[in-house]
């Protein structure tokens, strides 16, 4: 099988599962197999390096076993304390000097289960590398562990191969089952929870993205779409009905004592008038992933648009709202109102 | 890129004034592009046969270009060209069509005013129209 490149992009700032350095490595597990005199190829102490160096016979020496003439050699470890039976992604760093004669176009990389993969840089025939990385990837077993090799194939002399690996990472794909979202979600409101919510927290953007036309147009053409507008909302049901939770359903209206002895009465401000600037509120929904972290969308200024008050027979009261973004006072009229985020499991606020 | 131009060529044969859209290729294409062709001089028609009696001055050709989504930056552009045509002034025409065709030495159809207005007041969308002569056929191509 060819050797492969890994389709999957490495999460940025995703702390790895696993990293390795390979101090003292050949105290740490790693084994050594394959033929005779390039089994011994494998040196260095704090990274590995494969350096085969051969001038007409193998072991440059008539009176050496020459056969077999293409010999391989593989370098093998398993890591275990790993998910079980979970697609990871293992990078490890390349410094690639040499790869000519009998190791021309032949595979020299990185093995995981079994599955090859190759340098991302060619070798760079001098004394100053190519550096470059190998991305592999493959799945866990039951036991969380996961086989990575590092070798060479079919390699006759006279030959030339001097490559060095180091500091290895085992990660989880940026795209995965942990990054699925689920339960209700929570909003906030100004950086506290406003409400428990029933039913969840839906978002949508809603944005209009607009193909260019064009006279002679047939399709929508690369670099000719932008987006016009964007409304984002966002909309659940809150379930408290406190002074300050009217504050934000309806916002620019004041409490006020009423005629009755224990009466409060909230009246809304006078239509017809801009509502003040300090009615808008900062609002956030953020939902748990699958990966214990969480995810969410940020509006820095928005508006309750619309709610209404709700009851049922013998069940809690609920208040459909929909919260709206808006454009901050002062900035462009072009920025778009809302942010996606994320935040790690031990975050402690969301502004 | 569809463009109308003029001033002064520069050494390195790009012109100092240029109005045109803003947008990617091939979305800056003129709009509803109209070739036309008349006489200036006396026609009549024979009242025996009917046949058709020219005496021709002049012979006009001439096309219709239209940009659309101009933005607001450039409405100083489009005045200053504006106010080229009607002086006389001439322009060349690059229509970025199918054969790259130019027309250079373009001016103002006769008894016609370009036209600038504000098309879409959301989008802050303007558009510029004229029509311009040259003495041989002006066509584009935008078939492709």
């Amino acid at each position: 099988m060819s050797p492969r490149l890994s389709p999957f992009p490495v999460g940025a700032g995703r702390d790895a599962l696993i990293q390795d350095d390979f101090t003292a490595w050949a105290s740490n597990g790693w084994v050594a197999t394959g033929d005779a005199v390039i089994v011994d190829c494998w040196g260095d102490a704090d990274h590995i390096k494969l350096f085969v160096e051969m001038l007409g016979f193998w072991g440059n020496d008539p009176e050496v076993e020459q056969s077999p003439g293409a010999r391989s050699t593989r370098l093998t470890k398993t890591y275990d304390g790993l998910p079980a039976n979970r697609l990871v992604v293992v990078r490890v760093g390349v410094a690639f000097y040499a790869q000519d004669f009998g190791a021309a176009g032949k595979f020299v990389g990185m093995e995981i289960n079994g599955v090859q993969f190759a340098p991302s840089v060619a070798a760079s025939g001098t004394l100053t590398p190519a550096l470059g990385e190998i991305v592999g990837y493959g799945m866990t077993n039951g036991d969380g562990e996961i086989t990575v090799a590092f070798g060479c194939d079919d390699i006759t002399v006279s030959c030339d191969l001097h490559i060095q690996f180091d500091n290895l990472e085992i990660t989880t794909p940026a795209a995965e089952l942990a990054d699925i979202y689920y339960d209700a979600g929570v909003g906030y409101v100004n950086g506290n929870p406003i409400s428990p919510t029933r039913g969840g927290i839906s978002f949508d953007p809603q944005e209009v993205i607009e193909d260019y036309d064009f006279p002679g147009k047939t399709a929508p053409v690369e670099g000719c779409d932008e987006v016009v507008s964007s409304r984002p909302r966002c909309r659940t049901r809150f379930m408290l009905t406190g002074e300050y939770q009217f504050t934000v359903y309806r916002p620019d209206g004041s409490w006020a004592n009423g005629a009755l002895e224990g009466e409060r009465v909230y009246t809304p401000a006078a239509a017809r008038a801009a509502f003040g600037a300090g009615v808008y509120i900062e609002f956030v929904a953020i939902w748990p992933r699958a990966r214990g972290d969480y995810v969410g969308v940020r509006f820095r200024k928005a508006l309750c648009r619309q709610y209404a008050l709700g009851s049922v027979d013998k069940d809690e009261g609920e208040i459909p709202v929909e919260i709206e973004a808006r454009i901050p006072a002062g900035e462009s009229i072009r920025t778009v109102p809302y942010e996606l985020f994320t935040l790690p499991a031990n975050a402690v606020s969301v502004t | 890129m569809a463009a109308i131009l003029w001033g002064e060529q520069e050494s390195d044969g790009s012109y100092p004034n240029s109005l045109a859209s803003p947008r990617p290729t091939p979305a800056h294409r003129f709009w509803e592009f109209t070739p036309d062709v008349e006489i200036a001089g006396p026609r009549a028609t024979a009242i025996g046969d009917a046949s058709q009696h020219t005496f021709v001055f002049r012979t006009d050709y001439t096309g219709k270009f239209v940009l659309r989504a101009l933005p607001d930056s450039a409405q100083a552009t489009a005045l200053a060209l504006k106010l080229h045509l009607i002086n006389g002034g001439e322009v060349t025409v690059q229509t970025d069509d199918a054969d790259d065709a130019e027309y250079v030495g373009l001016t103002l159809r006769p008894d016609t005013t370009p036209k600038f207005e504000l098309e879409d007041d959301i989008r802050r969308h303007w558009r510029f129209e004229c029509e311009l002569r040259d003495s041989s056929p002006i066509t584009l191509d935008y078939s492709t």
